[in-house]
């Protein structure tokens, strides 16, 4: 009794509370505060090739923006709308044996392909969802998981679509600097419309799909169709991605369906911060040179990334950009109680 | 009124979500023997109380921590027996006797009656266990119909029942009741009161009650507090509380 | 307000769980603009007969017809998208948006979008006006507060905007009024008058009988998935079944 106790006290900085509200776009200081972090990942994104020592490194960026991509589609499917998807890799796989089929069977020009590819493979995609969508939780996640694998063994037993050999001599994109804009002005594309997309009306919908969906069919809404639309437009991103890939390398092969393609996002989403969309590109531009540097180690790769999602769910389930905003927007000091 | 000790006190407690102050230089006290009544309105704090005496507060504060939440901090005494426990976690308060039957009842519903009171013996030895389970079939002689009827088919008066049984399993030497009579008919919530008034007869045990509605509870409680904003703005016995009109105004409304 | 027409039909209607009997053959008749309360011991099958009408489980027999329309194998979205809302007593609005954000799903639904007020366009203006109908102080700027900081009054009365703004013809409160204060309650009721006196045709699903009996026409009594007693609440509450059921004994102290 009568000894000073003391707490942790978190309040918002002064240049925070000024900028939330509409007269921010009056004083320098406040825009500078708010623009500060999304200039920071435009021109950074926009920035990376050039600053990239040597081709091989080139050809890590337009990897990670491939990850990048996917863990940004993961996080709007996973934490905003609960569809806990495990499967991206059959996105990835589908865009890539479209646009490989397209142009090895029927010489479409990669600039067709690959939007042709993204629309008709998301549209697959969607369709062959659409029975699994009622499951919730983890029964979505585990059949989710299977598909990819699924598609692997039947491809590898039938031949189908070149078989375990892939097909091989597609087009191949012009030229390294042409392949990095390409994904990062996607990828920031994608991010920025993500996020806008969350916060309009029909996005409230999705979100509500979530934790809330007696709500949204109390309101007269059929909560499948809104999942069909969500697993869509996650589709449209990973058949690009899949598309992209095909004719980065100039040919299309079972490898297109890893388990990689799965788990490499939720890594990067888990890392980055789930529910941000942008957090997960923070997630990707760690892990992928890291798994560059260990591609001595080829296997253990999944066992790293594993080790690496139990880490951080068990001490930083924020992830690195909830907490980095909050050091951004929030100060802390001592204060007597 | 005999003058019995305290079993529980609590001195200056108070408890942050974040910068909120959720409980407000609080002091009160359980003397041995004798029911305590913690009557307030939704956000005076009465559930928060529950679960720092319980210590349940240390697991809501390590989630949110975890997920980067609200920072829950608390400080002041609470003092069981004569043990400073605030810092104490809360299993170990447990197996001090200081049992909390939580707000909603939160019976395992995919369970049985009578597996949800095995359950509640975990730390009790195996003839303890089988007496008490026999006083609460007595106590509670619906609870011997519905032996094997999962928790999740129970009516609300039974479920609360059910809570109230598996916390005495727990051989409590505290036992708290956060809201018990939330949402139960008055025929039950007659029951009950009447019920928990029996308990404490017979098996001398301490306890201290929480309640939005006063009225049903108040027969049986011997000293009330009551809550409003995290601090306590009355205490007294239940007489006092009778006499005081705009306590009663508040708590005990119509009907 | 003098439609006679039948506007809800409920005929036979049972659902049993595992052996267990949860709601037994229950009949009974609405007309448009009536409020109907229905009352009954904890597990007497009140809130499963809300499910059931509102189409969130599946009867094992039994007829709804509303509104001229026969619902009874109706899905959840479908009943609602003909007009009959319901409130939920577990309630999960988007704790870090503001309360009236919470509110633009069900505007987003295509009844709402239809109806003509929801064809004026800025569905954020017509969720401020919708809570501020409900008792949220505009002034005070309590529509803008986040739903997760909310206390319990305001929660029960979000979840009565949702349901109005699907521009519904009927809605099925369940306990609105369970655990509000005396205060919270008492002013719930000139919101629930002025609903029916708007033309609104209500069930409410209740425990505190001395309010619910201000407002209600008719009551319905349940007692272990059955009805028991049905009629205006002075006859309903002197019938000896009912105050056995639910009253008891006066305990003396």
């Amino acid at each position: 009794m009568g000894e000073t106790i003391e707490r942790k006290k978190r309040i918002d900085r002064g240049v925070k509370v000024r900028s939330d509200s509409i007269y921010a776009v009056s004083s320098i200081q406040e825009l500078a505060f708010l623009a500060a972090p999304r200039l920071g990942l435009i021109f950074g994104l926009l920035l990376l090739p050039i600053l990239v020592p040597g081709l091989y490194w080139q050809r890590v960026v337009c990897l990670f923006g491939i990850y990048a991509l996917l863990a940004v589609a993961l996080d709007f499917m996973a934490s905003y709308t609960g569809l806990n998807c495990l499967g991206m890799a059959f996105f990835v796989g589908t865009g890539g044996y479209f646009s490989g089929m397209l142009n090895a069977a029927f010489n479409v020009p990669l600039m067709v392909s690959i939007p042709v590819a993204t629309l008709l493979g998301a549209l697959f995609c969607t369709l062959a969802f659409l029975p699994t969508l009622p499951l919730r939780g983890v029964y979505f996640a585990v059949i989710s998981f299977m598909y990819p694998l699924m598609s692997e063994r039947i491809i590898a037993a039938t031949g189908a679509f070149g078989g375990t050999e892939g097909i091989a001599g597609l087009s191949i994109l012009p030229n390294i600097w042409f392949s990095q804009y390409l994904i990062v002005v996607v990828l920031l594309f994608c991010i920025f419309a993500l996020r806008r997309l969350v916060n309009e009306d029909i996005g409230l919908v999705f979100r509500g799909l979530k934790d809330n969906d007696q709500t949204i069919r109390a309101s007269g809404m059929n909560i499948t169709y809104y999942k069909a639309i969500v697993v869509f437009i996650t589709a449209l991103m990973g058949c690009f991605a899949g598309a992209y890939l095909s004719h980065l390398y100039g040919w299309v092969g079972l490898s297109l369906l890893a388990m990689d393609f799965s788990i490499f996002p939720l890594a990067a989403m888990i890392i980055g911060g789930p529910g941000t969309i942008a957090g997960p590109v923070i997630g990707a531009i760690i892990l992928v040179p890291v798994s560059e540097l260990m591609r001595v180690f080829s296997g253990l790769r999944i066992l790293f990334y594993s080790i690496v999602i139990i880490f951080f769910i068990l001490f930083w389930s924020e992830g690195l950009l909830n907490w980095a905003r909050k050091k951004y927007e929030q100060f802390e000091f001592l204060v007597k109680v | 009124m005999s003058e019995n000790s305290a079993l529980l006190q609590i001195t200056d407690l108070m408890v942050f979500y974040e910068n909120a102050l959720a409980i407000k230089n609080l002091s009160l006290k359980c003397s041995q023997g004798l029911i305590s009544g913690a009557f307030g309105s939704n956000s005076a704090g009465k559930t928060t109380l529950m679960l720092a005496i319980s210590g349940i507060i240390a697991y809501y504060q390590k989630q949110e921590k975890m997920k980067g939440g609200e920072r829950i901090t608390w400080h002041g005494e609470i003092s069981f027996d004569g043990d400073q426990i605030i810092n104490l976690e809360p299993s170990k308060r447990a197996k001090l006797g200081i049992i909390l039957c939580p707000e909603r009842r939160r019976i395992f519903a995919e369970s049985s009656t009578l597996e949800n009171l095995k359950i509640g013996g975990y730390q009790a030895t195996k003839k303890q266990s089988k007496k008490t389970m026999h006083y609460v079939f007595n106590i509670f002689p619906e609870l011997d119909r519905l032996k094997n009827r999962g928790g999740g088919f129970l009516s609300g008066g039974e479920q609360q029942m059910l809570a109230i049984g598996r916390a005495l399993m727990a051989q409590p030497r505290l036992l708290l009741l956060d809201e018990p009579l939330l949402g139960l008919a008055p025929l039950v919530e007659k029951r009950l009161a009447k019920a928990v008034k029996e308990i404490n007869e017979e098996l001398g045990l301490t306890m201290l009650i929480s309640e939005q509605y006063a009225k049903p509870i108040v027969p049986v409680v011997d000293y009330c507090y009551v809550l409003e904003n995290g601090g306590i703005i009355f205490e007294g016995t239940k007489d006092d509380f009778k006499k005081n009109p705009d306590v009663m105004d508040a708590y005990f409304g119509g009907m | 307000m003098e439609k006679h027409d039948i506007f809800l039909k409920v005929s036979g209607v049972s659902k049993s769980f595992g052996g267990i009997q949860a709601v037994s053959d229950i009949s009974f008749q609405m007309r448009k603009g009536e409020i109907l309360g229905i009352i009954g011991p904890n597990g007497s099958g009140k809130t499963t007969l809300a499910n059931l009408i509102s189409g969130f489980l599946k009867k094992d027999s039994g007829e709804v017809l509303f509104d001229g329309k026969n619902i009874s194998k109706w899905s959840a979205h479908k009943v609602a998208a003909a007009g009959l809302a319901r409130t939920f007593q577990v309630m999960r609005p988007f704790h870090s948006l503001p309360a009236y954000k919470n509110l633009i799903p069900t505007l987003y639904s295509p009844r709402a979008r239809q109806s003509p007020e929801g064809k004026l366009g800025d569905r954020d203006a017509v969720a401020i006006d919708l809570l501020e109908e409900v008792g949220f102080e505009r002034d005070a700027y309590v529509p803008y507060k986040l739903a997760g900081s909310l206390p319990l009054g305001y929660l029960k009365r979000l979840e009565l905007a949702r349901c109005l703004a699907m521009y519904p013809n009927l809605i099925i409160c369940d306990e609105v009024f369970s655990g509000l204060s005396m205060a919270e309650i008492v002013s719930m009721i000139p919101l629930i008058e002025r609903l029916q006196m708007d033309g609104m045709t209500l069930i409410m699903i209740e425990h505190r009988l001395k309010e619910l009996f201000q407002v209600a026409d008719r009551i319905l009594v349940l007692n272990f998935g059955r009805k028991i007693a049905e009629g205006v609440p002075g006859e309903v509450m002197v019938e000896p079944q009912v105050r056995k059921a639910y009253l008891g004994e006066e305990w003396e102290e």
